[in-house]
C-alpha cells in the first residue's frame, strides 16, 4: 500500500501547486534538504514521513516545472492581430474534418513574420478551410493568423481554454493560404501505422453497419465520437451512461481476452503470452488516442499480465496508483482534467466500495444465479455512481438518479455491442458473410440501446440540473 | 467427442447467438420491409421532428441557442409544416455550416 499512499501524496502536491507562490528554485532547495534529512533519519515512522514530505514537494516542483515555458516557446511570444505568420512544423495529430473545415495539432519549429525568422517550440491548434488529409509527421509550412485567445486564470477554472492548456496547446492558428508540404518525418511511423489501422476499422464499420450503428461502434471500439448524433450524446449524458461511448477498461479487457484466446489457440506457451499480448495492448492504446481511461486500463492490464511472471501478488490499489503515476509523470496537469478524475474515481469506488457493499448486503447468499448476477451488476453501478456523483454534480451541474437503473440495462448492452463490433472486425477478414450477420445483430443491439436510453430519461425525476 | 473448456464454450455460444440474432433480423427485414427501421437509424430517438417540437423541447436539449430555437419555431409557424429540411436554408442566419449542424439535430415528417 506504500505506492498508493505515496501516489496520493504526489497528487496532493500537484493539487496544491497552483496555490503555492514559492519559486521553483526554493522548492528545489527544500526538496534537497528533505532528501538529505531522509537519508539521516532512517527510522520507520520518521523516515516514511520525510519521504512523504519529499514526494509532496516533488509533486509541487514537478507541476511548476511543467508549467514553465522556455524562451522559445510560442506561449511567450506576442502575436499581432491580423498579421500573417509563416509557421514551419510537423503535424502531430490526426487531421479531423468536419463541416468543410479541418483541424489538427501542429508542432511548430520555426516562425516567420515578414523578414524575421524565429526558432520556436510549442503546439498550435490549426484550423483550415477545406478537407485535408495530412499524415501524422508531415512537415508543413502554414501561413495564417495566430493568437492566444484565452486569458489564463487559475488552474482550477473549468473551461475549454484550460482544457487546451492541459494538452499543451497555447496558440491557435487560422490558415489563410494553401499549406506547403516539405516532407514526412520517419519517427512518427507508429502513430501513422496505428491511425491507418484505425481508419481501416472505421471503413469496416461503415461498410457493414448502418450509420448510427457505425457511429456507436466507432465510439465504443475506437474512441471516435465525431459521428455520434449530438442528441443521442446529450441523452446519454442525462442518463449517466455516456461513459460507454468512451474506450475504457472493459474494451481493453476484451482485447486482452481475444488476444490471449488466439495465442492459446496457436499453442503459444503460457509464459510467452504476456510478452505478445502487451504490444497489441500498447498498439490499441495508441490507436484509440491514449486517453486517460485507456492508459489507466492498459497499465493495469500490464500489471495483471506481468505480476505472475514476476511472482508478485496483485494489489488493485497499487496497480491503480501505478497507472495514475504513469499519466501524471508525463503531464501533471492531467490531475485537473475531468476525464482523469472521473475515470480514477469510478475505478477507486469499484475497488473500495463494491466489495464492502457486496458483503454487507450478503449478495453471495442469493440463491438464484441470475438474480445474483443482476444484484451484483446493480451494486457495481451503484458503487461507480457513488464515486462519481459528486464530480458530475460539480462539473456538469447535473444530478441523475436514473443512472443507477439505466446502467443495469445499458452496460450489458454496451458490452454486447463491443463484442459484436470486435466480431465484425475479425470476421470481415476471415469470413465476411458472418460479419454481415454480426452487423445485423449489432444494429439491433444499438437500436435497443437507444430505445432503452430514451425510455430511461423520460422517467419522472430521471435527471435535473442543479 | 470434442472437449471444450468453459471459455471456449462461452465464446462459441456467443458467436452462435450473434448469428441467430442477425439471421432473425434479416428474415424480419425481408418479410416485412417496415421492420428495416430495427436495423436502420431510430430517427425519433436521435433527432427531433421539427414539425412537432415545441420551444421547450428545443431548449431542453441544450443543443440549440434560445434565439435560434425561437427563430425555428417562428419560421415553422409562418410556413406551416416543413416538407424538407432544406427549407431551413431560407432562414436568415442559416448558412451552409449552420445548416449541416442543424441537419444532425432535426428531421421533418
Amino acid at each position: 500500500m506504500a505506492l498508493s499512499v505515496l501516489t496520493l501524496v504526489f497528487c496532493a502536491g500537484i493539487f496544491f501547486a497552483p496555490y503555492t507562490a514559492l519559486r521553483c528554485v526554493f522548492l528545489w532547495g527544500a526538496a534537497v534538504i528533505v532528501w538529505c534529512a531522509s537519508l539521516i533519519f532512517k527510522r520507520q515512522r520518521s523516515g516514511f514521513l520525510l519521504l512523504a514530505v519529499l514526494v509532496f514537494l516533488f509533486g509541487i516542483l514537478f507541476f511548476k516545472t511543467a508549467q514553465l515555458k522556455p524562451r522559445l516557446h510560442l506561449d511567450t511570444m506576442y502575436f499581432a492581430r491580423q498579421a500573417l505568420y509563416n509557421v514551419k512544423g510537423v503535424v502531430a495529430g490526426e487531421v479531423l474534418t468536419r463541416h468543410n473545415r479541418s483541424e489538427f495539432v501542429f508542432l511548430a519549429t520555426e516562425l516567420q513574420q515578414q523578414e524575421r525568422l524565429y526558432r520556436c517550440r510549442g503546439k498550435i491548434l490549426v484550423y483550415i478551410s477545406g478537407s485535408f488529409d495530412f499524415p501524422v509527421g508531415s512537415e508543413l509550412i502554414l501561413t495564417g493568423t495566430l493568437w492566444h485567445p484565452f486569458s489564463r486564470k487559475d488552474f482550477s477554472r473549468k473551461s475549454y481554454a484550460e482544457y487546451l492548456h492541459r494538452q499543451g496547446i497555447y496558440s491557435i492558428m487560422n490558415v489563410r493560404l494553401p499549406p506547403e508540404t516539405i516532407g514526412l518525418k520517419k519517427r512518427y511511423w507508429l502513430r501513422r501505422f496505428s491511425l491507418s489501422l484505425k481508419h481501416k476499422i472505421e471503413r469496416i464499420f461503415k461498410r457493414y453497419l448502418s450509420s448510427l450503428g457505425a457511429s456507436v461502434a466507432e465510439a465504443m471500439v475506437l474512441g471516435e465520437k465525431k459521428d455520434i448524433p449530438p442528441l443521442l450524446y446529450r441523452q446519454m449524458m442525462y442518463s449517466g451512461t455516456v461513459h460507454i461511448l468512451v474506450v475504457s477498461g472493459s474494451n481493453v479487457g476484451i482485447v486482452i481476452c481475444v488476444v490471449l484466446a488466439l495465442l492459446k489457440l496457436l499453442r503459444i506457451p503460457r509464459k510467452v503470452r504476456p510478452f505478445l499480448a502487451m504490444p497489441v495492448l500498447l498498439l490499441y492504446c495508441v490507436m484509440t488516442g491514449a486517453s486517460n481511461p485507456v492508459v489507466r486500463a492498459t497499465v493495469m492490464a500490464g500489471v495483471f499480465l506481468g505480476a505472475p511472471l514476476l511472482k508478485r501478488e496483485l494489489n488493485n490499489y497499487n496497480s491503480l496508483s501505478l497507472a495514475a503515476l504513469c499519466i501524471l509523470l508525463v503531464n501533471p496537469a492531467q490531475l485537473f482534467d475531468v476525464g482523469f478524475q472521473l475515470s480514477f474515481a469510478s475505478v477507486l469506488a469499484l475497488i473500495a466500495l463494491y466489495p464492502k457493499i457486496r458483503s454487507w448486503l450478503k449478495v453471495k447468499k442469493v440463491k438464484f444465479r441470475w438474480l445474483r448476477y443482476i444484484a451484483e451488476g446493480a451494486l457495481v453501478s451503484f458503487s461507480a455512481w457513488l464515486g462519481t456523483a459528486g464530480l458530475v454534480a460539480y462539473y456538469f451541474k447535473l444530478f441523475a438518479p436514473v443512472t443507477l437503473i439505466a446502467n443495469i440495462f445499458i452496460v450489458p448492452l454496451a458490452a454486447l455491442i463491443t463484442l459484436a463490433s470486435f466480431s465484425i472486425i475479425l470476421f470481415s477478414f476471415i469470413f465476411p458473410p458472418f460479419a454481415h450477420l454480426s452487423a445485423n445483430s449489432c444494429d439491433f443491439l444499438v437500436f435497443l440501446l437507444v430505445k432503452v436510453n430514451s425510455f430511461m430519461i423520460n422517467l419522472p425525476y430521471a435527471y435535473s440540473y442543479l | 467427442m470434442i472437449n471444450l473448456t468453459s471459455q471456449e464454450r462461452a465464446a462459441l455460444l456467443f458467436l452462435i447467438a450473434l448469428g441467430l440474432v442477425g439471421l432473425g433480423m434479416r428474415i424480419a427485414a425481408k418479410l416485412n420491409t417496415r421492420n428495416e427501421f430495427l436495423i436502420m437509424n431510430a430517427s425519433r430517438d436521435i433527432r427531433i421532428n421539427l414539425n412537432e417540437a415545441s420551444l421547450e423541447d428545443l431548449l431542453r436539449t441544450r443543443l440549440v441557442s434560445p434565439k435560434l430555437a425561437q427563430k425555428l419555431i417562428e419560421f415553422r409557424n409562418a410556413r406551416g409544416a416543413l416538407r424538407d429540411l432544406q427549407e431551413l436554408k431560407e432562414l436568415k442566419g442559416v448558412g451552409k455550416q449552420r445548416y449541416e449542424k442543424l441537419e444532425e439535430l432535426f428531421y421533418v415528417e
